[in-house]
């Protein structure tokens, strides 16, 4: 597939000032997939045949 | 409205795309309309290319009762750029690009015949993507670093990936750009993710 240059993500992509930054990490860390959740996915795959 | 199926047997493999499976990729279907339809027009016209160039590596699931295939999905490396603005006293305000290691789901797709099937009260669709997200947290740990697996939704599956723990991307970071800009883009951290505070040298 091809991509567009990479100048156009700089145009697009917002800036993360520093004193926002410890809160933009704190929030997208809410999104971590828990233990349980990967175990349930791994058991889900097992069901699986190769 | 479809009607809902409950199968009370699971007999389905995952299998690498190639050449042998062919002929099944011709029966794949996800609707008539767009963008659904194009899924199985990938499938059938650009998969196979592409797990010979390096664009992507498809992975099948065929209900081994039938011999069909139930649903398929296209996994790339890739990561989600941030812009990170800081500032020293030698240099003053900088800004850095980093990333977040990631693995992109390029194409998720279950044939219409299975899009309402059920096994133990979980859709086929469920069993599928959880498998692979199994598959890629075994990557992160033996293959590559991953963090992040992220995918643009199309509209009407949104849902689907909300329910699957899949959130909308942060406003600071975004994947580079491509065809799919116009749809959503979701992702899910497997690991936990960190600032880079250091400037790369």
């Amino acid at each position: 597939m091809a991509t567009k240059p990479i100048t156009f993500v700089r145009q697009m992509l917002p800036v993360i000032p520093a004193d926002k930054s410890e809160a933009f990490i704190k929030k997208a860390n809410k999104n971590i997939l828990s233990a349980e959740y990967l175990k349930k996915c791994s058991d889900s795959e097992k069901k699986f045949k190769v | 409205m479809k009607t809902r199926k409950t199968i009370s047997y699971f007999d389905f493999s995952i299998q690498l795309l190639n050449n042998e499976f062919k002929s099944l990729t011709e029966t794949f279907t996800c609707g008539e309309t767009y963008p659904e339809a194009g899924l199985a027009d990938y499938l059938k016209n650009q998969a196979f290319e592409d797990m010979e160039t390096g664009n992507g590596v498809t992975y099948l699931v065929i209900d081994n009762s039938s011999n069909i295939i139930a649903g398929y999905c296209t996994l790339i490396s890739s990561s989600l750029p941030y812009y990170y603005r800081t500032e020293d006293e030698e240099e003053g305000i900088y800004q850095t690009l980093c990333e977040i290691p990631a693995i992109k789901i390029f194409m998720f797709a279950v044939d219409e015949r299975y899009q309402d099937t059920f096994y133990e009260n979980k859709p086929i669709s469920a069993w599928i993507l959880e498998a692979i997200i199994a598959k890629i947290n075994s990557m992160s740990s033996q293959v590559a670093g991953i963090k992040a697996i992220y995918l643009h939704a199309l509209p009407s599956a949104e849902e689907f990936y909300l329910k699957n723990n899949f959130s909308i991307c942060e406003e600071y970071f975004q994947p580079f750009s491509s065809d799919d800009d116009d749809l959503k883009v979701m992702y899910a951290l497997i690991r936990e993710v960190h600032i880079v505070y250091e400037k790369s040298k």
